[in-house]
């Protein structure tokens, strides 16, 4: 393990996850198996069951879900309450960081240690679908249910358009977020946030400078899958640009917002703050900023089946993008 | 019966979470290789000694050892050991009786009274207590420290939910233990208020248990039995939280409360966290303590191979399941259990992820996935402000008493070893980069030096 062999493909990845996810589900059939599977884009999570309920329809394994909601007490009584469990088919859950509070994010992690014994009487197999920080979350604070766990399947996040944009938008080279390690990631937000620390000045240049670290750091948590500390950041960093009259960046800012609607499953709040970004990009002339969002309204069209409108809009971003490129004096793109 | 030889027979075979009955084939003798003596051996030995002294002592032994490592399978050969020497056995999982999230002292006191009383009813000895004494519990709980109206209440759940008649003298446990568990309809402050109340009452509410408790060890005489020893299992998994004042919950129940774990008149044996171990005080409160430690993998040395204990491990795999069947290669297994650090649940999950990754044959590939599964594990659970003090743990071999080590026992970042109790960090932790990239960074300084330049003020800032 002395040599780090290069990232493979997100795609790749997640193939092998799917089969390797499959043949637990297949053998673990009428026993309690506890497994956990880190997904950080609910969209993507549910291309991916799709997938698995295709490649286990002909074994006649059947996949029963639960989405688990804040107003529930008994994360117990919601999981015995899904009924058709005959064969011992698998359950999967959802929604677990839901029912965190933020006051006591703990109460249910506890709650999953304290009472784990019951959960072997459900005879099938249990996949919580999590966000990274989720899991982390159960790593730490139910040690014991964790302990339990015998299968663990780690999906990467597919590398989307809106995330482009803002690598190349960055002032600072921007890493490539879905390749890194999840230590490097973090190791990026502890930097972040000790540069956010520097960045108390009230001159312009500091407050957009501070403005950027939002915006990265709310990507970060997005990546991640801590979605409320992302947002939390980017309306901040929305906030700032605002009052320092930085359109630009908070067109920038905006797109980052739509993203998370679009991750979240928000379809409508994700087109009107993209829309509205593309509104802000194409009044200050910025075609890099247009083509970007265009593609980013591609993309949230395709995830909607519009693909008529997708290929319309992916059409006229890619037509700027190249016209850029032509006029670019490195001919790779950006300057 | 045969041992499985596929991938898709040997998957139930390696769930790691089944403890191993007494006597079962799958069991390997880990004694020799874990380090230390044979505990089921040792702990009679003890309860023997502690019989023939004068006056008759009750012997209190606390039991630890990491999450999973075969405390449960360890404890049930050690029921079995004991009842071979004549001793009659209470045994009860916390886990399943109490709520592991909640528990006071008090619940489990009343619990163990409750599984004597059930235990010798069912045992086919089947030796009833005087009804007198649990009617006696029965008055004084419901005059104390109930209201009549929860008395009421309480009756009527009873009767409609657990199916218990008001006469029977057995429900007043259940009666009791509903109460305090809040499964009777009271509000949480109410349920602090019962306990209050019990609080005040303690030493009635214990003597009364005892006299349960010297009713059993009287009517076990005279059935020609050595003694009565309880052994409560599962105490380890309650919740480490703060309660209060800088205490956590761990320390609530084993060091405050340890007079009163201590009461009950007989043997008893507590399996108390790991993380419990270091601190000096849970030992003077409660009394002798033994680790089950983590077969080693390695010598001491860290490098050095044990290979004792490796094949004792390869040796658990293969009661099991079919290697050369299985696996493409024997040394396939000796790989993933040089990467469990000797952990038994660790092992288990490693073959289990190994599984994931192969539909018929476990090939080199799918034993790398495994691996890398769970150092990915591991990196989650380790903090870059731990990284110096694991460092140390692996260069010295061995952890202190300080307090900031105790979450890296719970969470299993820090193996102990056998007997004369050495440490080293998780070989899943120390197959992280971030691990080795600390390593490469901070080259091996004696711990005095470093402290020492800590301490030297800083004024060569740059």
């Amino acid at each position: 393990m002395n040599d780090v062999p290069p990232p493979p493909l997100a795609a790749e990845v997640n193939e092998r996850e799917l089969l390797a996810m499959a043949r637990m589900l297949r053998r673990g059939r009428g026993t309690f198996v506890l497994a956990f599977a880190r997904c950080n884009i609910p969209a993507q999570r549910e291309r991916l069951v799709s997938t698995l309920r295709d490649v286990l329809a002909p074994l006649n394994v059947a996949i029963s879900e639960v989405t688990l909601s804040g107003l529930q007490a008994d994360i117990y009584a919601e999981l015995t309450a899904v009924s058709t469990n005959a064969n011992g088919d698998p359950l999967f859950v959802y929604g677990l960081e839901s029912v965190m509070p933020s006051e006591d994010p703990y109460r249910a992690l506890a709650q999953l240690n304290e009472r784990r014994g019951r959960y072997q009487g459900l005879a099938r197999p249990l996949v919580f679908w999590v966000a990274e920080y989720v899991y982390r979350l159960i790593a730490e604070k139910a040690p014991d249910f964790w302990g339990w766990r015998s299968g663990v399947y780690e999906f990467v996040s597919e590398e989307g358009i809106a995330r482009e944009t803002y690598q190349r938008e960055m002032a600072v080279p921007y890493m490539q977020m879905t390749g890194l390690a999840l230590a490097e990631k973090e190791a990026r937000i502890r930097l972040l946030m000790g540069l956010l620390d520097d960045y108390r000045g009230d001159d312009r240049e500091t407050r957009s400078a501070r403005s950027n670290v939002l915006l990265k750091l709310g990507q970060l948590h997005e990546e991640l899958g801590d979605y409320e500390q992302a947002e939390r950041l980017y309306r901040e960093s929305l906030k700032t640009a605002e009052e320092l009259g930085d359109r630009h960046g908070f067109a920038v800012t905006q797109g980052s917002l739509g993203h998370l609607a679009r991750v979240r499953g928000d379809y409508e709040e994700a087109e009107r703050l993209y829309r509205e970004s593309l509104k802000t990009f194409e009044e200050l002339g910025d075609r890099r900023g247009v083509a970007v969002t265009q593609g980013s309204l591609a993309d949230l069209a395709r995830l909607r089946g519009d693909y008529e409108q997708a290929e319309r809009l992916f059409a006229a971003s890619l037509k700027m993008l190249d016209e850029r490129s032509k006029n670019s004096a490195t001919g790779a793109g950006w300057p | 019966m045969p041992l499985p030889t596929t991938i898709d027979d040997a998957y139930n075979a390696v769930n790691p979470d089944v403890p191993l009955q007494s006597g079962d084939p799958r069991y390997v003798d880990m004694s020799e290789v874990r380090g230390g003596d044979d505990l089921a051996r040792l702990l009679a030995e003890r309860l023997r000694r502690s019989d023939r002294g004068e006056p008759r002592l009750f012997q209190r032994q606390l039991i630890t050892g990491h999450r999973r490592c075969g405390k449960t399978t360890e404890l049930f050969r050690l029921r079995h050991e004991l009842e071979r020497h004549g001793y009659f056995v209470v045994y009860f999982d916390a886990e399943t009786e109490l709520d592991i999230a909640d528990i006071s002292y008090l619940d489990v006191l009343l619990s163990l009274a409750q599984q004597v009383e059930l235990q010798l009813r069912e045992s086919p000895l089947k030796i009833e207590l005087k009804s007198e004494l649990l009617q006696n519990l029965k008055d004084w709980f419901a005059q104390t420290i109930l209201t009549r109206i929860e008395t009421r209440d309480t009756e009527r759940v009873l009767e409609t939910e657990y199916g218990l008649g008001l006469e029977s003298p057995v429900a007043i446990f259940a009666r009791m233990l509903a109460t305090l568990k809040g499964h009777i309809k009271n509000s949480a402050q109410r349920r602090k208020e019962i306990r209050q109340e019990l609080e005040r009452e303690l030493s009635a509410f214990i003597e009364r248990l005892n006299e349960l408790i010297d009713d059993a060890q009287a009517r076990l005489k005279a059935k020609g039995r050595a003694g009565l020893l309880v052994i409560v299992d599962g105490l380890e998994k309650m919740l480490m939280r703060d309660v209060s004042a800088g205490f956590t919950s761990h320390e609530m129940m084993f060091i405050h409360h340890a007079e009163q774990l201590q009461s009950p008149r007989c043997h008893l044996l507590y399996t108390v966290p790991i993380s419990l171990l270091y601190s000096r005080h849970v030992q003077q409160a409660l009394g002798e303590s033994e680790v089950i430690p983590m077969v080693s993998v390695y010598q001491r040395d860290g490098v050095t191979p044990h290979r004792a204990g490796r094949d004792k491990l390869v040796e658990l795999i293969a009661r099991r399941l079919d290697v050369d069947a299985i696996f493409a290669d024997r040394a396939l297994v000796g790989r993933l259990v040089e990467m469990s650090g000797g952990h038994p649940g660790d092992l288990l999950r490693l073959v289990r992820f190994a599984f994931d990754d192969s539909e018929t044959t476990v090939r080199p590939e799918a034993v790398e996935y495994a691996i890398r599964k769970l150092v990915n594990d591991y990196d989650r659970l380790t903090h870059d402000r731990d990284l110096e003090l694991l460092w140390q743990v692996h260069r010295e071999k061995r952890v202190s008493g300080d307090p900031e080590f105790s979450t890296l026992l719970f969470n299993l970042l820090i193996l102990e070893y056998n007997g004369d109790r050495w440490a080293d960090v998780h070989p899943a932790v120390r197959a992280t980069r971030r691990w080795k990239e600390f390593g490469a960074r901070t080259p091996s300084k004696p711990k005095a030096a470093r402290r020492a330049r800590a301490k030297r003020p800083a004024t060569r800032k740059k």
